[in-house]
């Protein structure tokens, strides 16, 4: 068990969703719900903590009139991305 | 994804995993670089056969390349609204695109007034151009022009594509600019007649070869 780790990261699908955020510059949410094979409700849950963190943006708006959620990770996500691998990096190089 | 503790293998696995897809999820069409080879191409050859078996164009048939904007335009709209995921390299290519094609404009409008301004500053000096026929010895004013400016168009046509072949790591758009920076060679030691073939050549190397390659992958991928 990681007792350092950043727990709103140490997460499956937090942690998905932010691995997936950290490599481009913003996705749709139904792109994030099918990259991470969750169900809407769970992600939606997820996003929000992370949202609420400050790792990520979430904008709400319409497109031919059916509402789109966009995600984009933050300046804050991406130093406690980084952080977190590597912590991950460390704990590995002890466990060899 | 369900929930449960992760292990510091699962972890790397799922960062790995989730950068990969997000990686291979760019999908280029290709319908932008087909649109700009075929006309490149097409303007090239028209141009290559009127030279060769001395055709009287009633047009200028370059001029189709403005009018392909209007398609560009909207081909450009249509694919970023149903863009799902924005690259982070996204932004900075188009911005390679759009300078090329202001260096373009700048380029054929260079073309077209830069012989008017030295036969202008030259009037104004009290001379003139003038060319010798070495047979006949016939001597009569050469208005100012600028020599062989269809290699430049040859040269500026493989930069954004290099880039691009780079960037993406897309071996066709690279083969292609190579390919063209041959051309804009070889156009250094031929007539601009010859140019113009050179100009379908690059034309179908930067763009149409690699547009039909991005439209048959676009094609599959989205098949599945």
């Amino acid at each position: 068990m990681f007792k350092d780790l950043d727990p709103i990261l140490h997460s499956q699908l937090r942690l998905a969703v932010m691995s997936l955020l950290i490599g481009v510059k913003e996705a749709e949410f139904t792109v994030i719900r099918e990259k991470t094979n969750a169900t809407a409700g769970n992600l939606s849950v997820q996003v929000q903590k992370l949202k609420d963190a400050g790792y990520i943006d979430v904008t709400k708006q319409f497109k031919d009139n059916y509402p789109l959620t966009t995600c984009k990770i933050t300046k804050k996500g991406i130093e406690a991305f980084e952080d977190y691998v590597k912590s991950l990096q460390q704990y590995l190089q002890v466990k060899k | 994804m369900e929930e449960k503790n992760l292990t510091e293998q699962e972890s790397l696995q799922i960062i790995t995993d989730m950068i990969n897809k997000a990686k291979n999820d760019y999908r280029e069409t290709g319908v932008s670089a087909l649109l700009w080879g075929i006309v490149i191409t097409f303007c090239g050859l028209v141009s290559f056969l009127a030279y060769l078996f001395k055709w009287e164009l009633s047009f200028d048939i370059w001029i189709l390349t403005l009018l392909a904007i209007i398609p560009q335009i909207w081909i450009f709209i249509k694919e970023d609204k149903k863009r799902k995921i924005k690259h982070l390299d996204s932004d900075a290519l188009g911005a390679v695109w759009i300078v090329f094609a202001v260096n373009m404009f700048a380029l054929t409008f260079y073309q077209n007034i830069i012989g008017y301004t030295t036969e202008h500053i030259l009037k104004n000096n009290g001379l003139e151009w003038l060319e010798k026929n070495i047979a006949t010895g016939a001597v009569s004013t050469l208005h100012p022009f600028v020599v062989s400016v269809s290699s430049l168009y040859i040269m500026l046509y493989a930069m954004p594509t290099l880039i691009t072949g780079l960037v993406k790591k897309f071996k066709p758009m690279i083969i292609g600019a190579m390919i063209t920076y041959v051309c804009f060679v070889i156009s250094c030691f031929t007539d601009s007649g010859y140019d113009m073939l050179l100009h379908a050549i690059a034309g179908t190397a930067c763009w149409l070869i690699p547009g039909i390659i991005l439209y048959k992958k676009y094609k599959n991928a989205t098949a599945c």
